[in-house]
């Protein structure tokens, strides 16, 4: 069988600190969002060009969404841009070993250059961390006491006039406290969900092409097309329901 | 047994059990979508997305399976 690892390949280590070839592969990609988007909002014309059109699709569709979610268009501007870079990043990362030559960098003893970001573990719930405490931190800014009271819930204690209230009171403490852990749930969740479909696609591939030797021509196409889809999807689907979090304790924090 | 063969026999185990549920979960969003569709001819160019979402996020579960399964093969 051919390597399959969970861990990425050391490309530099100084001391405690180790590139691996994942981390490399996200460096990569953000170097070149980041000359991509430049060089488009520079250029901007009132007459877009064909690269400017694909931009202005990408932001419309996500626009739709999130003020859906958020449900006023002023408050859709204001959480637009960390949104948007999850996703196009994720759209980027997920694809980024099919990339024509990408795969055939090779460093001195054999292992690759650069591996898809999000196959290795550390990459996903990086960015599930970044949208959970983002969430919370920014309502946190909004409202303090009020976002700290929809998890410790002591107002039902004060307004207590008889045993069945006291009772009421201690059974809402106690699903404030549940709602604790299911915070912790959701960093698993998100980050589980993107980790698992991109590092399952290429180990699919890897399995087919190592059957037999004349295997890796034709057959592992079917199973390419569906990681290119999937990953897609998953980019998609990260940064909406990332989306949702923050719209979720935003408005029960605003009301 | 052996530690290895009890790995793999704990993999392979994993990764069964944990394919039924989202097989049928899918199945099911697939046939409401699909009656959906059905009912509503006009609408189903805006119901196909939302089922393609939907299949995503009930195939988490799933997912959760294969990662544990890989984390059993290839790390302990």
């Amino acid at each position: 069988m051919a390597d399959i690892s969970l861990q990425s390949a050391n490309i530099i280590e100084f001391g405690n600190f180790h590139l691996t070839n994942a981390v490399l592969a996200g460096i990569l990609e953000t170097v070149i969002l980041l000359i991509l988007f430049v060089w488009v909002a520079k250029n901007a014309k009132l007459i877009p060009g064909k690269m400017q059109q694909v931009f202005e699709m990408i932001v419309g569709v996500f626009m739709d969404f999130l003020v859906n979610a958020y449900g006023s268009r002023k408050r859709a501007m204001k959480y637009l841009p960390f949104y948007i870079t999850l996703f196009v990043f994720l759209i980027l990362a997920n694809q980024f070993s099919i990339i024509p030559l990408v795969n055939n960098i090779v460093t001195g003893d054999g292992t690759l250059l650069f591996r898809t970001s999000t196959a290795d573990f550390s990459q996903p719930i990086a960015l599930a961390i970044l949208a959970v405490i983002g969430a919370h931190i920014i309502a946190l800014t909004i409202a303090p006491i009020k976002h700290i009271g929809n998890f410790i819930k002591i107002k039902p204690f004060l307004a207590v006039r008889s045993i069945g209230d006291f009772a009421n009171a201690c059974l809402e403490f106690f699903l404030g406290i549940l709602d604790i852990i299911g915070e912790i749930a959701k960093f698993i969740s998100i980050s589980a969900r993107l980790f698992g479909n991109i590092f399952a696609g290429e180990v699919m591939i890897v399995v087919i092409a190592s059957i037999a030797s004349w295997s890796s021509y034709i057959l592992p196409i079917p199973f390419m097309v569906l990681s290119i889809f999937s990953g897609f999807v998953q980019a998609y689907v990260f940064s909406v329901l990332a989306l949702q979090f923050t719209a979720g304790t935003v408005t029960s924090v605003e009301e | 047994m052996e530690f290895e063969s009890m790995k793999v026999l704990a993999a392979g185990i994993c990764m069964g059990l944990g394919a039924l549920g989202p097989g049928i979960g899918e199945g099911l969003i697939g046939a409401r979508a699909m009656e959906a569709m059905g009912r509503n001819p006009e609408v189903s160019e805006s119901i196909f997305p939302k089922m393609i979402v939907a299949m995503a996020i009930c195939e988490s579960t799933g997912i959760y399976a294969l990662v544990i399964s890989l984390i059993i093969l290839f790390v302990a």
